[in-house]
């Protein structure tokens, strides 16, 4: 009898979507399971537990945190959330339509680029924290303004390059061909460049999200009445390292959400990027 | 007084800057297409054939010389002049049957994106376009596969939706460069009688650029071929012969290999094999 061959796995081999699920579960559980050994010989090791809070502690931390406060009726957490979402949509919204109007233009006109994308590049090599004191200036210390400010000069050059780029690598056969089938400038833009780069402008919007997350938690944590942020800066002056973790934890959760979501509608708007395989 | 000619090709050079100084590309290309007229044009590579191409569409200024399309000077890209590039010819965000409606739905008020648009928001001739599209699919024998996407079909099914979707515009000169040079042999000698079929069926004009001889004589109804003169590689290309010769000829009929040994004794010269 004869034994099927068993094939030996190289670089590049697809994997089975259900072992892709169990091994991401392994993931999941690896990184729990690390966690608990650091708090078990944390605590063996005579450790203050107050700094290696278990999984039961950051229940009961959630617990505190999502509770009511008497005095303002509301739950801070939420309003932390609510209040860190609503100028990451700020500045994201704003940056993102920036950087993909200049970036398009300075991709489609190349004297556009020539005057340009000098700038652009030189202004994105600025970090974008060392800007925190003067908008803070220009701003206001107070308000939200100042934080909406950093997030858009933090993403919006480096995002626009990136949109510049993609659409200028955009064949220029199909540009041509455009033309040549009638169109006129502003078609051949709206119809032949932009649609083929937006899966690709999608992705770079993905990516811009984290560094969006931390220049507003960095703004909250100089400065601010509410906001994820500043609730991470008064557990830390209250020693709270489980309410500091229950942030922690909540911001990756809000940051796959929106990632997920962003993939969501990649799909949606450009149906014929996902099924496309490398040509 | 006659109709003006279809091409006119006037004392035509094309230089491109080089390192310390500039290419010449070709010059004194003189050359007309009086009518409807099926001309074939080779080339060893480096020669300006797809040079040439471009410049007929517009998409880039000659040198030297004038070109005129039924008398009218090319000064940018436009729908009288349709194009089938070897590659990168479809629109990959739109399905097969949206790449062949593009240039119909251009000339209509509503020139939103499909997703913006949607199939509730479309205009009332977009039936219309629709249903020109499909014919012009079935022409090709493509109306199967209409809501594909181009990365969904074989390279060789890629070029037919190519030239249907140039074809639709009814263009006076429809521009093919080297538009089977990257198929298989198969798919290539199938879409050679379907342009040979297609000129017949709508009479346009074609200027089909290929390096491969064999190809161009079984296509065309005129042969162009550029060459460089012999012993100054530097120097721009000419034609080196220009005659109409049979459409269709068979490849091993005694003509057809006259023809192929005279066009290599004047300057032609064959591409490596690959």
């Amino acid at each position: 009898m004869t034994r099927a061959p068993r094939f030996r796995a190289i670089i590049g081999s697809p994997l089975a979507p259900a072992s892709r699920i169990v091994l991401g579960a392994l993931g999941v559980a690896l990184a729990v399971a690390a966690y608990e050994a650091y708090v078990y010989g944390h605590e063996r090791g005579g450790g203050n537990p107050r700094f290696s809070p278990g999984f039961g502690q950051l229940w009961r931390a959630f617990g505190e945190l999502t509770d009511l406060d008497r005095r303002t009726e509301t739950v801070p957490f939420w309003v932390d959330t609510r209040a860190s979402l609503a100028i990451l949509a700020k500045g994201l919204g704003l940056g993102i339509a920036v950087s993909a109007v200049t970036g398009i233009v300075m991709g489609v006109f190349s004297t556009v680029h020539a005057v340009f994308a000098p700038v652009v590049t030189a202004i994105a090599k600025v970090p974008p924290t060392a800007m925190i004191a003067l908008f803070m200036v220009v701003f206001g210390v107070t308000g939200d303004t100042f934080k909406v400010a950093l997030i858009v000069f933090g993403i919006s050059p480096t995002l626009a390059i990136g949109i510049m780029l993609v659409a200028r690598a955009v064949p220029k056969n199909t540009i041509v061909k455009a033309y040549s089938l009638g169109a006129s400038t502003p078609q051949v833009i709206a119809k032949a460049i932009v649609p083929q780069i937006i899966p690709q402008i999608v992705e770079m919007i993905r990516l811009s999200v984290g560094p969006a997350w931390i220049y507003l938690i960095a703004a909250e944590y100089i400065n601010s009445s509410e906001g994820l942020g500043h609730g991470i800066e008064l557990s830390k002056r209250m020693v709270r390292i489980d309410h500091i973790l229950v942030y922690v934890i909540w911001l990756a959760i809000l940051g796959t959400a929106i990632d997920f979501a962003l993939h969501g509608v990649s799909r949606l708007v450009a149906p014929w990027s996902t099924t496309r395989k490398d040509d | 007084m006659a109709a003006p000619p279809v091409l006119e090709c006037k004392q035509l050079g094309q230089r491109y800057r080089a390192r310390g100084g500039h290419q010449v590309i070709f010059e004194d290309l003189d050359f007309t297409i009086p009518g409807c007229g099926f001309v074939s044009v080779v080339g060893a590579s480096g020669c300006g054939k797809s040079t040439l191409l471009r410049l007929v569409l517009g998409a880039e200024r000659p040198w030297r010389g004038t070109l005129r399309s039924n008398g009218e000077p090319i000064t940018h890209p436009d729908r009288s002049r349709g194009i089938v590039f070897q590659k990168y010819s479809l629109f990959p965000h739109r399905t097969v049957l949206d790449n062949v409606v593009f240039g119909l739905e251009l000339t209509s008020a509503l020139g939103l994106p499909r997703w913006l648009a949607g199939p509730w928001f479309r205009g009332p001739r977009h039936r219309d376009f629709t249903a020109q599209a499909m014919a012009q699919l079935r022409q090709v024998k493509l109306d199967d596969h209409a809501d594909k996407y181009p990365h969904q079909l074989s390279g060789g099914m890629q070029q037919r939706v190519a030239i249907a979707q140039a074809l639709i515009m009814k263009p006076r000169i429809l521009l093919m460069d080297e538009p089977f040079g990257a198929l298989d042999p198969d798919a290539r000698e199938s879409l050679q009688r379907a342009i040979v079929a297609a000129y017949h069926e709508h009479q346009t004009t074609v200027v089909f650029v290929t390096h491969d001889l064999e190809e161009a004589l079984y296509v065309g109804n005129r042969l162009l071929v550029l060459g460089k003169p012999p012993g100054r590689p530097s120097a721009g290309a000419r034609i080196v012969f220009d005659q109409p010769i049979t459409q269709g000829a068979s490849r091993d009929a005694p003509e057809t290999q006259a023809l192929l040994a005279h066009v290599r004794r004047v300057g032609f010269v064959d591409p490596p094999a690959t």
